[in-house]
């Protein structure tokens, strides 16, 4: 399948997905398959959970796409649904009874260290580990501010919150964060 | 990191700022082609599920006429016929109260013992085998034990009599009185 090679604007690619779904959707796809994945890794924090949430966003996209009246812009819709299977599943994670053999740490913390799949340096797994002791809804805050550098009114409509209530809520993690940080040296 | 961002640290915790926002995790190689590939299996699954044969929708509406004729004409034979085995075996139940009723017979089980003992679909497959079973044997049968017998209502209920009535067209009820 050849891709075209000029971005199609959201109006060209429903369009184009009223007439040819799957070739719609595999230009989508390719449009927003790593903004999406690193949005949901940054929330489940590893590579196969990620895989999971990231390959459910896309089915249910697939599956939704006719129904898409473009209220909003597309990426801000794949964010949402990715948003919400990532809260499913972390929800769903931390109903699973596991011991941890630190008690200080989350399993999922301890597990970073030795993550394959983490290439940080000190300061960034300090940062991470801070990360993950956040609840989900700050830790969503927090990703998208600080390292997707998203503005509120956008984040406000991806994550259907008041620009105020996100506000305060990046300055509580961030608080968090600087104290785990601290702690930590 | 963007400026506003930065500007928004500086008074949070300037830490941060140091820490940068590098993205420190990875993917395995070759890992973009191969989650397209997965979530395209999916849904192509999806799209297989709901596909049909190239010429389905063609040939839909002959299948449908043809298919719809060929069930009217069975279902006049077959639905009559049934309707009648159905009062059939209503008059067996009510003949079977009937004796009790008289004493005619010690054998014969109570009313409620033997309406368990009949599934009419039973019934159905079984008189279905019959040879020379004629609509004019159950209709003597009907208007002896049924028309007949006021206290049939009694013992099975109220009703009863109209349900099978209602079964029967105006030809029929016709015939039968």
């Amino acid at each position: 399948m050849k891709f075209l090679e000029t971005k199609l604007t959201d109006q060209q690619l429903l369009e184009l997905i009223a007439l040819d779904k799957d070739r719609g959707f595999r230009i989508l796809m390719q449009e927003y398959q790593e903004q999406v994945y690193w949005h949901v890794r940054r929330m489940v924090t590893y590579h196969n959970d990620a895989d999971d949430v990231v390959q459910n966003t896309f089915i249910k996209v697939y599956r939704s796409i006719a129904g898409f009246k473009g209220d909003s812009k597309i990426y801000t819709w794949i964010y949402r649904i990715a948003t919400n299977e990532s809260l499913t599943y972390l929800k769903k994670r931390s109903n699973q009874k596991v011991i941890s053999i630190d008690k200080k740490e989350s399993p999922a913390v301890h597990l970073l260290s030795s993550d394959v799949h983490f290439d940080g340096n000190q300061a960034e797994l300090i940062l991470q580990k801070a990360i993950l002791t956040l609840p989900d809804k700050q830790k969503i805050v927090f990703n998208l501010r600080y390292f997707e550098e998203m503005n509120y009114s956008e984040m406000s409509k991806v994550l259907e919150t008041s620009v105020g209530a996100l506000k305060a809520s990046y300055h509580h993690a961030v608080k968090k964060v600087q104290k785990y940080i601290q702690e930590e040296r | 990191m963007k400026n506003e961002i930065k500007e928004e640290l500086e008074k949070l915790s300037p830490e941060l700022i140091q820490t940068g926002n590098r993205n420190p995790f990875v993917v395995p190689e070759g890992y973009w082609e191969q989650m397209k590939e997965g979530v395209y299996d999916s849904v192509l699954m999806d799209r297989e599920d709901l596909s049909v044969p190239s010429d389905y929708f063609d040939t839909l509406t002959d299948r449908v006429i043809t298919k719809a004729k060929s069930k009217n004409e069975s279902k006049i034979i077959s639905f009559n016929f049934r309707k009648w085995i159905a009062a059939a075996s209503v008059v067996i139940f009510f003949f079977a109260g009937y004796l009790v009723l008289n004493n005619t017979s010690a054998a014969v089980s109570t009313p409620d013992e033997f309406a368990l003992d009949i599934d009419i679909d039973e019934a159905f497959d079984y008189l279905e085998d019959q040879d020379g079973l004629y609509l004019t044997d159950v209709l003597s049968i009907v208007d002896e034990f049924i028309f007949s017998d006021t206290d049939a209502d009694e013992y099975y209920g109220e009703g009863t009599l109209d349900i099978v009535l209602e079964d029967l067209d105006e030809d029929q009820l016709e015939e039968l009185y």
